[in-house]
């Protein structure tokens, strides 16, 4: 698999829309997340939400996997309404979307096998247990983890962590890939591997991916596009050589 | 002010746990069912008590003996000791006391493991990827709590009763044989079916508490303490307050 980070800042993609997200409000109490946010994502497009600590970029990656319910706004994916979804309904768009916490969230009283087998026997399709062995083995490899099935996550580094959870991300073939904060808490070797490993996840299964961070290697090696989210607004958007080169101090002080 | 905040927000809690407990019903109704979690749950909550929930019933039955003895001799009744501590173990202490410890142990340990997962985000990893995280942890250690509490006070009783039996010994002679014999000529099915109805209900009641108090635990330490604490508490209540309806109903049945 090709790994190599392109120098070149890709294109935003035109297309199909993926995520298409309206005047988005969301408040805790008095604290107001978000306000009137607005974003698209687009077939096989790596969108990086870049933004300060606590802007509420977390926030707005679990409204659209409908793990908070936003106050306001429309939020759209593979042409469903998030919102106004009942479970059952939601829990198949979910199939389609692969999520990357922050603290990598694998099942810890499970081995990586098990954590990578747990939504495959719960998926719609009934798989059989050659199957289950065919994708957890290729799911692995992907991330360069082969040898890790019987291991416990307790057992794993940081990065193995990481790598497991990007493993379990994609055992069920997504569409669209959403990374909170992938390279938050690793060294910078092993972030970049990261930032490599999504890259050549995306050019692989031609995901289209949200990437929430504020780690601004990760930005220039992953993003097609990035938006930039400040006081619960999308300031703005752009390549990231656009963005490097702006003259506004509120987008200058991510790239100093 | 304080109380109408104390009383706003025991009805909030009560109608959460109600609606958390009704959706126990509607889950366990739809497959798929998670068998291979179900007797993990039953192992790990019926199996792994036994022998506390032995040790404990043996010393209570030993301790009631030779509590009761000394009233009894005082009034020339000693020979119908095994009479009033079998009618006593099997009837409420029994059940009762082996409920408290069942709590202690098992609500305690479901409010920390859920509330864990809850903390470590690995419940929203189970929702985020489509599988229904309520159906594998809180129904199967629902049922299990349930099925296995009645099983374990049954168990301890005839421990409790054994206890009773050396405790009858240290003071006295009297053959295994007669105890026995005196302690099952007491009772009737209108002592074991009542009490042993009312424990499917203890063990309900901790299940339910427990999957409550860690599937909304706050986030950081504290709440998993927290809410394993609260779990114990709140059960142990309830097993009183279900005691107490399940003697009124016996009583109302002509069964006391």
């Amino acid at each position: 698999m090709d790994t190599t980070i392109s120098a070149i800042p890709r294109k935003p993609k035109d297309g199909q829309i993926m995520i298409e997200v309206k005047h988005l409000y969301k408040s805790f109490g008095k604290i107001h997340v978000l306000q009137d946010f607005n974003l698209t994502l687009h077939r096989q497009e790596n969108l990086v939400v870049l933004g300060k600590s606590g802007s509420g970029k977390s926030v707005l990656i679990k409204c659209i996997i409908g793990l908070l319910k936003p106050d306001k706004g429309s939020i759209i994916v593979l042409g469903e309404s998030v919102p106004d979804l009942n479970e059952e309904k939601l829990d198949q768009v979910r199939m389609k979307i692969g999520f990357l916490f922050q603290g990598n969230a694998l099942y810890d009283s499970m081995t990586v096998r098990e954590n990578l087998e747990f939504p495959l026997r719960r998926h719609t399709v009934n798989y059989s247990q050659d199957q289950i062995n065919e994708l957890v083995a290729e799911a692995l490899e992907n991330v360069g983890l082969p040898h890790t099935t019987e291991m416990m996550p307790s057992e794993l580094s940081g990065g193995m962590l990481k790598r497991v959870a990007l493993a379990r991300t994609l055992i069920l073939k997504p569409e669209i890939i959403l990374y909170d904060e992938p390279t938050t808490g690793l060294d910078p070797v092993t972030a970049r591997e990261i930032d490599k490993l999504i890259v050549a996840l995306q050019k692989k299964y031609h995901t289209a991916s949200i990437i929430i961070t504020h780690d601004m290697h990760c930005v220039k090696n992953t993003a097609d596009r990035v938006a930039l989210l400040l006081n619960g607004r999308c300031y703005t958007e752009g390549t990231y050589k656009e963005l490097e080169n702006a003259e506004d101090p509120k987008i200058k002080q991510f790239f100093e | 002010m304080q109380f109408g905040t104390n009383t706003r927000e025991f009805f909030d809690q009560t109608g959460k746990i109600s609606n958390f407990a009704g959706r126990f019903f509607s889950s366990v109704a739809k497959p798929r069912f998670e068998t291979a979690e179900f007797f993990n749950q039953c192992f790990l909550i019926g199996y792994k008590s036994l022998a506390l929930i032995a040790l404990t019933a043996f010393i209570m039955g030993l301790v009631l003996t030779m509590q009761l003895r000394p009233s009894l001799v005082e009034y020339g009744v000693q020979s119908q000791l095994p009479v009033m501590v079998g009618i006593a173990i099997v009837r409420e202490i029994g059940p009762v006391i082996t409920a408290l410890i069942f709590a202690g142990k098992i609500a305690s340990s479901i409010g920390a493991e859920l509330g864990s997962m809850k903390v470590t985000e690995q419940i929203d990893a189970m929702d985020v990827s489509g599988t229904n995280p309520y159906k594998y942890l809180v129904t199967t250690r629902v049922i299990a709590t349930t099925l296995m509490l009645p099983v374990l006070t049954v168990l301890g009783d005839a421990v409790s009763l054994f206890g009773a039996y050396i405790g009858v010994n240290i003071r006295s002679v009297t053959s295994f044989q007669l105890f026995f014999t005196q302690v099952f000529q007491s009772l009737s099915y209108g002592d074991l079916v009542p009490a042993v109805i009312k424990t499917f209900f203890f063990g309900f009641a901790v299940g339910i508490i427990g999957c409550y108090k860690g599937y909304f635990s706050s986030k950081g330490t504290r709440g998993v303490g927290s809410s394993a604490n609260s779990a114990v508490v709140l059960s142990s209540v309830l097993i009183f307050v279900i005691d107490l309806l399940a003697v009124q109903i016996t009583d109302l049945l002509g069964l006391n």
